[in-house]
């Protein structure tokens, strides 16, 4: 199952202010996708993992670093990507309000990718393969000739899922897809995700700032902080061995529903502290001003990665001794 | 699809008349259009339009054979001003047909390249021309050039396209963050698929209100070059050159200055009405 | 008739409904809601987008849209009904009695305002005329100092655009307690925030709950977070309050079907698998069902539920559901 589709090697993406400040987005990240794997990528507001998907798809160029996708490197393509890595790399944005055109039908928006990507079809074809897309996500076929404005926002983000499978890809970023819809719509749009990858054996990297969620649908989970990976690991490993602070503390802050849940929670870390903003990142480890365990050498020296059990890499100088 | 279209023309409607001065509007205009196409045959003095010189009633008061009153030469002052609507519908129209556009086009591809050396080359053109007051510019191009209809409406053409890029500017450049156009761009769609398909149809509801909105002004402007002679020519009559000769008689004759006046209120206070309307239409479409 | 403690009755909802007229249609939003806030009570709405949560909050302050029309029932605080409220008595309501708290704290603030400012002129309103500037600089800065807010002075002086989100939203509670009021009105207090601050923000509002005797009615759309900041819930669909009763009695032994299907569709940090969420749509408001509002969508529903509207009767103690068929559930 080590069949990697994708690996990030010391990802950095600076974007230079005016006066001369530079914020770091992302910082130094190093990931791996296997095939048909969901990689949970976890972090709050200025964490960087919204950069992180546009670098992959091509918005922004990288500022240092590789991005291997079956073996090619896409970091410096940018936009000059071939056709053939556009169709296979696709993204589903956050904002349902945002990610159709208001002013055009369903038909026409999803009519998008193949005028690009499949110039052969004739009219008739098209159409086809509209309704099958519409099929693929469990969408009424009648849906077609509707506009965004006359649907709810679960069905628009299907319909963002539909348009992505039309290139056939075999990477999908999805970048917060469910963070605006109810859970019941949620629940619905997640279910339609896992039953698709599974039949296309497609590989998810999960961008969301939901804890829950990706206890429940990734593999692996990674956390960053301010544009650098603090910990990654296997789901389960994950929840049931939280080891850096700031992920213990992003878990004792999540509301939960049920009192079993509330047993799990690492033991209650009050949480402190604002986020520092992106522009002005502590020296040292960028959460030691929040962090309870701190030690004196995490105000001056940057923590690295290392892995502490198979698959679980912390990046903290807690786990630098043992 | 036949129960869904009543049903978007009722909501239109009720939203259109929400206002009920807009309806007020709406019947000015539709007034306004019908006797521009089909008033020449329409008025008591057909003949009256174009050179007709009957001395005998010349500067006739209002009175019922002549309800506006005769002109200096005897023609029936009702039958010019109506005469005059069909230049001064086809001005509005040709003018606004052609400014929006071409403004569409700078605004739209400046404002997609916003920040980039295109866009500050096509804005600081359009401030340019929108330093310029727009009553100079139109008067030095109109009097360099042969005074005439088509050349006052070139004239009024060059100083309104910039409104219009503006306008799309403003659209195009908060569009561009707007993820169905990142996802057209990553997908690999070439430009005038962007402009024409994703950015146009965005845009076409702040055009048509502003167009109709605008109707009123290039009608004004119109009266404006026409009353400095810089318009239609005698014999044909147009409302800016019918005061300009009238006012020369107040208060006497006052009926050659007063109606056109009150044409040219009622025409732009209708259009205006009616652009209120059309917004209120448009406005809040999404919900 | 609610079991929750026996302190006044500061809020009295009864059978509240509310309609919207929409291009001359009506939209039939809220549909007898009932609920009650005591002094000291934490009490949670709970529901989906669009099921009448904020509708609710605007009508205890009275301001609803102007196409809102009442449908029947009454909103009481303290006693008094704000709709038959004259002009002066319900300034002096929403000066000194019940204040919302937004979800968006930077929309909240104006952005041209000193914070100073605004909280001043928000106190001036909120004590008696003429009290001196000086003292109303001092309850405010004490009220930032209460809502834990480092250097009140320095905060004082900055502008909105100068704080961070949790801050501002400090600054809205801070603002909100500053004039005494009894009753915080807060619409997803910590939902445009994040997660760890969200979870400072709801940490202070139950600080200042118990410290400060004041109450809440709390609305989300989140499970977790009601349950985590509410000693009493009521649980909202389409409208109406399906099931309704102390936080931890609701959440741990669920009767109504649709809070039921809500809890399944929450992702669990203890795993499993997310639910397949719940079939079918919300209700359009204008062409509501004639029975239960949840029946077309409900996995039990009956012939009755179709046709009659379910009571808000106590299917335990103290624990009320508005289904046909609630003690079948259990």
């Amino acid at each position: 199952m080590s069949d990697k589709i994708l690996e990030i090697k010391h990802l950095k993406k600076y974007f230079a202010l005016k006066n001369r400040l530079v914020v770091k987005a992302v910082d130094d990240v190093s990931l791996e996708l296997n095939r048909g794997e969901t990689l949970g990528l976890v972090g709050e507001s200025g964490s960087g993992k919204s950069t992180i998907a546009y670098v992959l798809v091509g918005m922004y160029e990288a500022t240092e670093g590789e991005i291997l996708y079956k073996g090619g490197d896409l970091a410096k393509a940018g936009l000059y990507r071939t056709l053939k890595q556009k169709g296979e790399i696709q993204i589903v944005f956050q904002d349902p309000g945002s990610s159709l055109n208001p002013k055009r039908t369903i038909r026409k928006s999803l009519m998008v990718p193949l005028q690009v990507h499949d110039r052969g079809l004739s009219k008739p074809q098209m159409d086809a393969r509209v309704e099958e897309l519409l099929e693929a996500v469990g969408l009424p076929v009648e849906f077609a000739d509707k506009y965004p404005r006359a649907m709810g926002g679960g069905e628009r983000q299907l319909i963002s899922v539909a348009r992505a499978l039309a290139t056939h890809p075999s990477l999908v970023i999805l970048d917060e897809p469910t963070s605006a819809l109810d859970v019941s719509i949620q629940a619905k749009v997640i279910s339609k995700l896992v039953t698709l990858q599974k039949e296309l054996m497609l590989s998810y990297l999960f961008i969301t700032h939901d804890l829950s969620l990706m206890r429940n649908v990734a593999d692996r989970v990674a956390i960053l902080y301010l544009g650098r990976l603090c910990e990654q690991a296997p789901t389960a490993d994950f929840f049931e061995k939280p080891l850096h602070p700031y992920t213990r503390m992003l878990l004792s802050s999540i509301p939960v529903a049920t009192s079993e849940e509330e047993e799990l929670k690492p033991a209650k870390i009050i949480s402190t502290g604002e986020i520092p903003s992106p522009v002005n990142v502590p020296p040292g480890c960028a959460f030691h001003q929040r962090c309870k365990d701190m030690l004196p050498v995490c105000s001056a020296e940057r923590p690295v990665m290392r892995e502490v059990s198979p698959g679980h890499q912390v990046c903290c100088h807690l786990y630098n001794a043992n | 699809m036949d129960e869904s279209w009543k049903e978007t023309l009722k909501r239109s409607w009720l939203k259109y008349s929400e206002s009920k001065i807009t309806v007020l509007g709406l019947a000015i205009v539709a007034g306004f259009v019908f006797l521009a196409l089909f008033g020449e045959r329409l008025v008591p003095y057909p003949e009256h339009i174009g050179s007709f010189v009957d001395f005998a009633n010349a500067g006739g008061a209002p009175s019922g054979a002549h309800p506006f009153g005769t002109d200096l030469i005897g023609r029936d002052v009702l039958s010019r001003i109506v005469g005059s609507f069909r230049n001064t519908l086809l001005m509005g129209v040709i003018v606004l047909c052609i400014s929006a556009p071409v403004g569409f086009m700078v605004g739209v591809i400046a404002g997609y390249n916003k920040g980039k050396l295109i866009d500050t080359i096509l804005m600081r053109l359009t401030d340019i021309f929108l330093a310029i007051p727009p009553l100079v510019l139109a008067l030095a191009i109109a009097s360099v050039l042969e005074p005439n209809m088509t050349n006052s409406m070139l004239a009024i053409t060059v100083m309104w396209w910039p409104w219009y890029a503006r306008l799309s500017y403003g659209v195009a450049s908060s569009l561009r963050t707007e993820n169905y156009i990142i996802y057209a761009e990553l997908t690999g769609v070439r430009l005038p698929h962007i402009i024409f398909r994703e950015i146009l149809p965005n845009c076409l509801s702040a055009m048509l209100t502003k167009m109709t909105l605008d109707m009123g002004y290039v009608i004004i402007m119109g009266a404006t070059l026409s009353y400095a002679g810089l318009g239609e020519q005698a014999p044909k009559p147009a409302l800016g050159s019918m005061i300009s000769q009238g006012v020369k008689y107040m208060p006497e004759q006052w009926w050659l200055t007063v109606f056109p006046a009150i044409a040219i209120i009622v025409l732009i206070l209708g259009f205006n009405l009616f652009g209120d309307g059309i917004s209120n239409m448009l406005g809040t479409d999404e919900s | 008739m609610r079991g929750m403690g026996e302190g006044e009755i500061l809020l009295d909802i009864k059978d509240f409904s509310v309609s919207f007229d929409v291009y001359g249609k009506k939209s039939h939003v809220l549909d007898g809601i009932t609920f009650r806030v005591r002094a000291g009570e934490r009490v949670g709405l709970v529901g989906e987008s669009g099921c009448g949560k904020t509708t609710t909050l605007k009508a205890i302050l009275r301001v609803l849209p102007k196409n809102a029309v009442i449908g029947g029932g009454s909103v009481l605080f303290g006693g008094r009904d704000v709709f038959g409220m004259a002009r002066p008595e319900l300034d002096d309501m929403r000066r000194r009695g019940a204040g919302m708290i937004f979800q968006d704290p930077s929309s909240a603030l104006n952005p041209v305002f000193s914070v100073k400012s605004q909280f001043l002129t928000a106190l001036r309103y909120a004590n008696p005329p003429g009290t001196p500037k000086e003292r109303l600089y001092e309850i405010a800065a004490e009220a930032l100092d209460s809502v834990m807010l480092p250097d009140p002075h320095r905060i004082m002086d900055s502008f909105p655009y100068q704080l961070s989100g949790g801050m501002k939203q400090r600054v809205c509670i801070a603002m909100t307690i500053a004039a005494g009021r009894r009753l915080l009105l807060a619409d997803e207090p910590g939902t445009s925030l994040d997660v760890t601050i969200q979870d400072q923000i709801l940490r202070l509002i139950n600080k200042l709950v118990s410290e400060k005797g004041l109450s809440v009615v709390m609305v989300s759309h989140s499970v977790g977070v009601i349950r985590e900041s509410t000693n009493y819930v009521n649980i909202m669909y389409a409208g109406t309050v399906v099931e309704s009763g102390a936080t931890d009695d609701v959440f741990g032994n669920p009767m109504h079907p649709y809070t039921t299907a809500l809890m399944s569709c929450v992702p669990k940090l203890t795993g499993g698998s997310i639910a397949q969420g719940i079939p079918g749509r919300v209700p359009d408001y204008m062409n509501t069902p004639a029975g239960c509002r949840f029946a077309p969508r409900c996995p039990r529903a009956k012939g009755a539920c179709h046709e009659r509207k379910p009571p808000h009767a106590e299917a335990a103690p103290g624990h009320y559901v508005s289904c046909h068929f609630a003690s079948e559930a259990v």
